[in-house]
Protein backbone atom coordinates (compact mmCIF):
# COMPACT_ATOMS: atom_id res chain seq x y z
CA UNK A 1 0.00 0.00 0.00
CA UNK A 2 3.00 2.24 -0.02
CA UNK A 3 1.77 4.00 -3.14
CA UNK A 4 -1.26 5.21 -1.28
CA UNK A 5 -0.29 8.05 0.96
CA UNK A 6 3.23 6.87 1.41
CA UNK A 7 4.00 9.92 3.48
CA UNK A 8 1.35 8.96 5.99
CA UNK A 9 2.99 5.79 7.18
CA UNK A 10 6.39 7.27 7.81
CA UNK A 11 6.07 7.87 11.50
CA UNK A 12 3.99 4.99 12.71
CA UNK A 13 5.93 3.08 15.31
CA UNK A 14 5.67 -0.65 15.38
CA UNK A 15 4.30 -2.61 18.26
CA UNK A 16 4.82 -6.09 19.58
CA UNK A 17 2.04 -8.45 20.63
CA UNK A 18 3.20 -8.45 24.21
CA UNK A 19 2.44 -4.78 24.48
CA UNK A 20 6.06 -3.85 24.68
CA UNK A 21 6.49 -1.49 21.81
CA UNK A 22 9.68 -1.82 19.85
CA UNK A 23 10.31 1.85 20.10
CA UNK A 24 12.89 3.74 18.17
CA UNK A 25 13.39 7.42 18.15
CA UNK A 26 12.11 8.00 14.65
CA UNK A 27 10.48 4.75 13.73
CA UNK A 28 10.95 3.47 10.20
CA UNK A 29 8.05 2.73 7.90
CA UNK A 30 5.91 0.09 9.45
CA UNK A 31 4.57 -2.89 7.62
CA UNK A 32 0.98 -1.78 7.51
CA UNK A 33 -1.74 -4.26 8.22
CA UNK A 34 -3.81 -3.66 5.10
CA UNK A 35 -6.21 -6.38 6.05
CA UNK A 36 -7.35 -4.61 9.18
CA UNK A 37 -7.80 -1.32 7.32
CA UNK A 38 -9.96 -3.07 4.74
CA UNK A 39 -11.97 -4.69 7.50
CA UNK A 40 -12.55 -1.41 9.22
CA UNK A 41 -13.57 0.37 6.01
CA UNK A 42 -15.98 -2.41 5.13
CA UNK A 43 -17.44 -2.25 8.60
CA UNK A 44 -17.89 1.52 8.25
CA UNK A 45 -19.57 1.12 4.90
CA UNK A 46 -22.03 -1.33 6.39
CA UNK A 47 -22.98 0.86 9.33
CA UNK A 48 -23.16 3.97 7.16
CA UNK A 49 -25.62 2.25 4.86
CA UNK A 50 -27.64 0.93 7.79
CA UNK A 51 -27.74 4.21 9.69
CA UNK A 52 -29.60 6.12 7.01
CA UNK A 53 -28.58 9.52 8.28
CA UNK A 54 -30.43 12.13 6.32
CA UNK A 55 -28.30 14.49 4.29
CA UNK A 56 -25.08 12.48 4.19
CA UNK A 57 -23.89 9.53 2.18
CA UNK A 58 -20.63 7.99 1.05
CA UNK A 59 -19.46 5.08 -1.04
CA UNK A 60 -16.09 3.72 -2.13
CA UNK A 61 -14.93 4.23 -5.67
CA UNK A 62 -15.36 1.26 -7.92
CA UNK A 63 -11.78 0.10 -8.01
CA UNK A 64 -10.33 1.33 -4.74
CA UNK A 65 -11.83 1.04 -1.29
CA UNK A 66 -9.26 3.56 -0.02
CA UNK A 67 -10.95 6.31 -2.02
CA UNK A 68 -14.52 7.25 -1.26
CA UNK A 69 -16.93 9.79 -2.64
CA UNK A 70 -19.19 11.47 -0.12
CA UNK A 71 -22.21 13.73 -0.40
CA UNK A 72 -23.44 16.32 2.05
CA UNK A 73 -26.68 18.26 1.87
CA UNK A 74 -26.73 21.76 3.29
CA UNK A 75 -28.88 21.71 6.42
CA UNK A 76 -32.27 23.33 6.46
CA UNK A 77 -32.48 26.76 8.05
CA UNK A 78 -28.95 27.56 6.95
CA UNK A 79 -27.69 29.54 3.96
CA UNK A 80 -26.64 26.20 2.47
CA UNK A 81 -30.18 24.81 2.44
CA UNK A 82 -30.99 23.10 -0.83
CA UNK A 83 -27.38 22.69 -1.93
CA UNK A 84 -25.51 19.42 -2.27
CA UNK A 85 -21.76 18.98 -2.08
CA UNK A 86 -19.56 16.18 -3.31
CA UNK A 87 -16.47 15.31 -1.32
CA UNK A 88 -13.48 13.09 -1.92
CA UNK A 89 -12.17 11.03 1.00
CA UNK A 90 -8.84 9.33 0.71
CA UNK A 91 -7.80 6.94 3.46
CA UNK A 92 -4.18 6.43 4.45
CA UNK A 93 -2.75 2.94 4.75
CA UNK A 94 -2.63 3.38 8.52
CA UNK A 95 -6.23 4.48 8.90
CA UNK A 96 -7.82 4.97 11.45
CA UNK A 97 -4.63 5.99 13.23
CA UNK A 98 -4.29 8.83 10.77
CA UNK A 99 -7.25 10.80 9.42
CA UNK A 100 -8.42 10.52 5.84
CA UNK A 101 -7.79 13.44 3.53
CA UNK A 102 -11.10 15.07 2.81
CA UNK A 103 -11.73 17.66 0.11
CA UNK A 104 -14.74 19.35 -1.40
CA UNK A 105 -15.14 18.45 -5.05
CA UNK A 106 -18.06 20.80 -5.48
CA UNK A 107 -17.07 24.44 -5.08
CA UNK A 108 -18.14 25.64 -1.65
CA UNK A 109 -18.21 29.28 -0.58
CA UNK A 110 -17.39 28.84 3.07
CA UNK A 111 -15.01 30.52 5.53
CA UNK A 112 -13.23 27.24 6.28
CA UNK A 113 -12.98 25.89 2.74
CA UNK A 114 -10.40 27.21 0.32
CA UNK A 115 -10.55 27.54 -3.44
CA UNK A 116 -9.01 24.11 -3.85
CA UNK A 117 -11.69 22.45 -1.72
CA UNK A 118 -9.40 21.95 1.27
CA UNK A 119 -11.22 22.01 4.57
CA UNK A 120 -9.89 23.52 7.76
CA UNK A 121 -11.47 21.36 10.43
CA UNK A 122 -9.60 20.34 13.55
CA UNK A 123 -10.89 16.77 13.67
CA UNK A 124 -9.35 16.18 10.25
CA UNK A 125 -6.00 17.39 11.55
CA UNK A 126 -4.61 17.52 15.07
CA UNK A 127 -7.89 16.64 16.79
CA UNK A 128 -8.36 13.46 14.82
CA UNK A 129 -9.32 10.41 16.87
CA UNK A 130 -9.23 6.80 15.74
CA UNK A 131 -12.77 6.50 17.05
CA UNK A 132 -14.06 8.88 14.39
CA UNK A 133 -15.36 7.43 11.17
CA UNK A 134 -16.74 8.49 7.82
CA UNK A 135 -20.14 9.11 9.35
CA UNK A 136 -18.88 11.43 12.07
CA UNK A 137 -16.63 13.21 9.57
CA UNK A 138 -19.49 13.91 7.19
CA UNK A 139 -21.78 15.00 10.03
CA UNK A 140 -19.05 17.30 11.32
CA UNK A 141 -18.54 18.87 7.91
CA UNK A 142 -22.28 19.24 7.53
CA UNK A 143 -22.50 21.12 10.80
CA UNK A 144 -19.39 23.12 9.93
CA UNK A 145 -21.30 24.47 6.93
CA UNK A 146 -23.86 26.13 9.17
CA UNK A 147 -21.45 26.97 11.98
CA UNK A 148 -18.20 28.19 10.45
CA UNK A 149 -15.19 29.24 12.44
CA UNK A 150 -14.79 32.78 11.16
CA UNK A 151 -11.82 33.62 13.36
CA UNK A 152 -9.29 31.60 11.35
CA UNK A 153 -10.71 31.48 7.86
CA UNK A 154 -9.24 30.00 4.70
CA UNK A 155 -11.68 32.10 2.70
CA UNK A 156 -11.49 35.59 4.18
CA UNK A 157 -14.15 36.96 1.88
CA UNK A 158 -16.64 34.36 3.07
CA UNK A 159 -15.71 35.01 6.68
CA UNK A 160 -16.25 38.74 6.29
CA UNK A 161 -19.62 38.22 4.65
CA UNK A 162 -20.91 35.64 7.13
CA UNK A 163 -22.56 38.24 9.36
CA UNK A 164 -24.78 39.27 6.46
CA UNK A 165 -26.72 36.07 5.88
CA UNK A 166 -28.87 37.46 3.11
CA UNK A 167 -25.89 38.52 1.01
CA UNK A 168 -24.10 35.33 1.96
CA UNK A 169 -26.91 33.22 0.56
CA UNK A 170 -26.54 35.05 -2.74
CA UNK A 171 -22.85 34.21 -2.84
CA UNK A 172 -23.58 30.56 -2.03
CA UNK A 173 -25.93 30.43 -5.00
CA UNK A 174 -23.47 32.27 -7.21
CA UNK A 175 -20.62 29.89 -6.38
CA UNK A 176 -22.73 26.78 -6.39
CA UNK A 177 -22.06 24.53 -9.35
CA UNK A 178 -23.73 21.19 -8.70
CA UNK A 179 -21.98 18.28 -10.29
CA UNK A 180 -23.79 16.61 -13.12
CA UNK A 181 -22.48 13.19 -12.23
CA UNK B 1 21.74 38.84 -6.88
CA UNK B 2 22.84 42.43 -6.99
CA UNK B 3 19.66 43.75 -5.48
CA UNK B 4 19.98 41.52 -2.47
CA UNK B 5 23.58 42.46 -1.92
CA UNK B 6 22.75 46.13 -2.10
CA UNK B 7 19.86 45.83 0.24
CA UNK B 8 21.03 43.88 3.18
CA UNK B 9 24.58 42.80 2.70
CA UNK B 10 25.50 39.72 0.74
CA UNK B 11 23.70 36.45 1.31
CA UNK B 12 26.89 35.03 2.63
CA UNK B 13 26.99 37.71 5.24
CA UNK B 14 23.42 37.07 6.26
CA UNK B 15 23.89 33.40 6.67
CA UNK B 16 27.19 33.72 8.41
CA UNK B 17 25.50 35.74 11.09
CA UNK B 18 22.43 33.54 11.43
CA UNK B 19 23.87 30.11 10.92
CA UNK B 20 27.20 30.49 12.62
CA UNK B 21 29.90 28.69 10.66
CA UNK B 22 31.09 30.05 7.39
CA UNK B 23 32.31 26.76 6.00
CA UNK B 24 28.89 25.18 6.23
CA UNK B 25 27.39 27.97 4.23
CA UNK B 26 30.06 27.65 1.60
CA UNK B 27 28.87 24.18 0.83
CA UNK B 28 25.74 25.58 -0.68
CA UNK B 29 24.77 23.33 -3.60
CA UNK B 30 24.60 24.61 -7.15
CA UNK B 31 20.91 23.88 -7.44
CA UNK B 32 19.99 26.34 -4.77
CA UNK B 33 22.29 28.96 -6.27
CA UNK B 34 20.61 28.63 -9.64
CA UNK B 35 17.14 28.91 -8.21
CA UNK B 36 18.03 31.91 -6.18
CA UNK B 37 19.42 33.84 -9.12
CA UNK B 38 16.47 32.87 -11.23
CA UNK B 39 13.98 34.07 -8.68
CA UNK B 40 15.64 37.40 -8.16
CA UNK B 41 16.17 37.95 -11.87
CA UNK B 42 12.44 37.67 -12.36
CA UNK B 43 11.57 39.97 -9.53
CA UNK B 44 9.92 43.15 -10.60
CA UNK B 45 9.81 45.52 -7.68
CA UNK B 46 11.62 46.49 -4.56
CA UNK B 47 8.83 44.96 -2.49
CA UNK B 48 9.06 41.66 -4.27
CA UNK B 49 12.81 41.51 -3.86
CA UNK B 50 12.48 42.26 -0.16
CA UNK B 51 9.81 39.64 0.14
CA UNK B 52 11.80 36.96 -1.60
CA UNK B 53 14.84 37.88 0.41
CA UNK B 54 12.96 37.41 3.66
CA UNK B 55 11.45 34.21 2.40
CA UNK B 56 14.83 32.74 1.48
CA UNK B 57 16.34 33.93 4.72
CA UNK B 58 13.61 32.29 6.79
CA UNK B 59 14.10 29.04 4.95
CA UNK B 60 17.83 29.14 5.56
CA UNK B 61 17.48 29.96 9.22
CA UNK B 62 14.98 27.18 9.52
CA UNK B 63 17.38 24.82 7.81
CA UNK B 64 20.30 25.74 9.98
CA UNK B 65 18.16 25.36 13.10
CA UNK B 66 17.24 21.89 11.99
CA UNK B 67 20.82 20.94 11.24
CA UNK B 68 19.80 20.21 7.72
CA UNK B 69 22.58 22.15 6.10
CA UNK B 70 24.49 19.00 5.32
CA UNK B 71 21.70 17.54 3.29
CA UNK B 72 22.18 19.10 -0.08
CA UNK B 73 19.01 17.65 -1.46
CA UNK B 74 16.79 19.03 1.26
CA UNK B 75 18.60 22.31 1.05
CA UNK B 76 18.14 22.67 -2.67
CA UNK B 77 14.60 21.45 -2.57
CA UNK B 78 13.46 23.79 0.16
CA UNK B 79 14.90 26.83 -1.52
CA UNK B 80 13.33 25.92 -4.82
CA UNK B 81 9.98 25.38 -3.19
CA UNK B 82 10.19 28.81 -1.70
CA UNK B 83 11.19 30.49 -4.94
CA UNK B 84 8.63 28.61 -6.97
CA UNK B 85 5.90 29.67 -4.65
CA UNK B 86 7.09 33.22 -4.82
CA UNK B 87 7.23 33.28 -8.59
CA UNK B 88 3.98 31.65 -9.48
CA UNK B 89 1.43 33.08 -7.13
CA UNK B 90 0.37 36.40 -5.79
CA UNK B 91 0.65 36.95 -2.11
CA UNK B 92 -2.78 35.77 -1.10
CA UNK B 93 -2.55 32.51 -2.97
CA UNK B 94 0.94 32.07 -1.62
CA UNK B 95 -0.30 32.45 1.92
CA UNK B 96 -3.04 29.99 1.23
CA UNK B 97 -0.52 27.57 -0.19
CA UNK B 98 1.53 27.91 2.98
CA UNK B 99 -1.51 27.24 5.13
CA UNK B 100 -2.42 24.33 2.96
CA UNK B 101 1.06 22.96 3.20
CA UNK B 102 1.17 23.15 6.97
CA UNK B 103 -2.28 21.65 7.35
CA UNK B 104 -2.23 18.90 4.83
CA UNK B 105 1.34 17.83 4.44
CA UNK B 106 1.91 15.08 6.91
CA UNK B 107 0.21 16.89 9.75
CA UNK B 108 2.42 19.93 9.37
CA UNK B 109 3.44 21.60 12.59
CA UNK B 110 0.37 20.38 14.40
CA UNK B 111 1.30 16.77 14.64
CA UNK B 112 -0.22 15.03 17.67
CA UNK B 113 2.04 14.04 20.55
CA UNK B 114 2.48 10.34 21.38
CA UNK B 115 2.09 9.05 24.91
CA UNK B 116 5.25 8.11 26.74
CA UNK B 117 6.33 4.49 26.94
CA UNK B 118 6.10 4.22 30.70
CA UNK B 119 2.50 5.36 30.65
CA UNK B 120 1.64 2.91 27.90
CA UNK B 121 3.30 0.02 29.71
CA UNK B 122 1.52 0.94 32.93
CA UNK B 123 -1.95 0.50 31.45
CA UNK B 124 -4.23 -2.21 32.82
CA UNK B 125 -4.11 -5.21 30.50
CA UNK B 126 -6.56 -8.10 30.66
CA UNK B 127 -7.13 -11.23 28.66
CA UNK B 128 -10.56 -11.20 27.07
CA UNK B 129 -12.47 -13.97 28.85
CA UNK B 130 -15.95 -14.09 27.42
CA UNK B 131 -17.42 -12.71 24.28
CA UNK B 132 -18.54 -9.27 25.14
CA UNK B 133 -21.27 -7.38 23.49
CA UNK B 134 -19.13 -4.34 22.98
CA UNK B 135 -16.78 -3.27 20.23
CA UNK B 136 -13.35 -1.79 20.19
CA UNK B 137 -13.90 1.73 18.88
CA UNK B 138 -10.64 1.68 16.96
CA UNK B 139 -11.01 -1.43 14.78
CA UNK B 140 -14.80 -1.59 15.29
CA UNK B 141 -14.56 -5.32 15.95
CA UNK B 142 -16.05 -7.08 18.96
CA UNK B 143 -14.06 -8.12 21.97
CA UNK B 144 -14.01 -11.73 20.93
CA UNK B 145 -12.30 -14.42 22.98
CA UNK B 146 -11.69 -16.46 19.84
CA UNK B 147 -9.64 -13.86 18.04
CA UNK B 148 -6.09 -15.11 18.27
CA UNK B 149 -4.40 -11.83 17.46
CA UNK B 150 -6.65 -9.75 19.70
CA UNK B 151 -6.80 -11.68 22.95
CA UNK B 152 -5.99 -8.79 25.23
CA UNK B 153 -7.81 -5.63 25.98
CA UNK B 154 -6.48 -2.56 27.70
CA UNK B 155 -8.40 -0.30 30.05
CA UNK B 156 -7.44 3.35 30.00
CA UNK B 157 -7.51 5.37 33.25
CA UNK B 158 -10.79 6.85 31.98
CA UNK B 159 -12.17 3.26 31.92
CA UNK B 160 -12.51 3.10 28.15
CA UNK B 161 -11.48 -0.26 26.76
CA UNK B 162 -9.77 -1.14 23.50
CA UNK B 163 -7.94 -4.06 21.98
CA UNK B 164 -4.41 -3.93 23.22
CA UNK B 165 -2.84 -3.78 19.77
CA UNK B 166 -5.29 -1.09 18.67
CA UNK B 167 -4.84 1.29 21.58
CA UNK B 168 -1.07 0.89 21.65
CA UNK B 169 -0.74 1.84 18.03
CA UNK B 170 -3.01 4.81 18.64
CA UNK B 171 -1.09 5.98 21.71
CA UNK B 172 2.09 5.91 19.67
CA UNK B 173 0.41 8.47 17.46
CA UNK B 174 -1.51 10.50 20.02
CA UNK B 175 -1.60 10.45 23.81
CA UNK B 176 -5.34 11.06 24.22
CA UNK B 177 -8.14 8.55 24.67
CA UNK B 178 -9.90 8.15 21.30
CA UNK B 179 -13.28 8.38 22.99
CA UNK B 180 -12.98 11.09 25.64
CA UNK B 181 -9.57 12.72 25.06
CA UNK B 182 -8.32 11.76 28.51
CA UNK B 183 -4.63 12.61 28.35
CA UNK B 184 -1.87 10.14 29.13
CA UNK B 185 1.57 11.59 29.93
CA UNK B 186 3.46 12.47 26.76
CA UNK B 187 7.02 11.68 25.78
CA UNK B 188 9.30 13.90 27.76
CA UNK B 189 7.00 14.05 30.80
CA UNK B 190 9.18 11.44 32.45
CA UNK B 191 12.07 9.22 31.52
CA UNK B 192 11.21 5.82 30.19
Amino acid sequence: MSTINGSYSDNTPSTTPAGLPAKQNVAPVKAVDTQSVLKRLQSELMSLMMSGDPGISAFPEEDNIFNWKGTIHGSNETVFEGTEYKLALSFPADYPFKPPKVKFETGCFHPNVDVFGNICLDILQDKWSSAYDVRTILLSIQSLLGEPNTSSPLNTQAAALWSNQEEYRKMVEKHYKPSTA
Amino acid sequence: MKKIEGENGSEEGEIKREGGERKRWNRKPERAQGSLSLGIGEARSFYEVKHLQQCVKDELIDLSDNNNLDHDYVYGFRIETCVDRYMEYDEEVMMRAAVEQSLFENGGGRRPTPANEAAIKGLERLMIKDNEDTNCSICLEEFDVNKEEKRFKVTMPCKHEFHESCIIQWLHTNHVCPLCRYQLPVMGDSKE
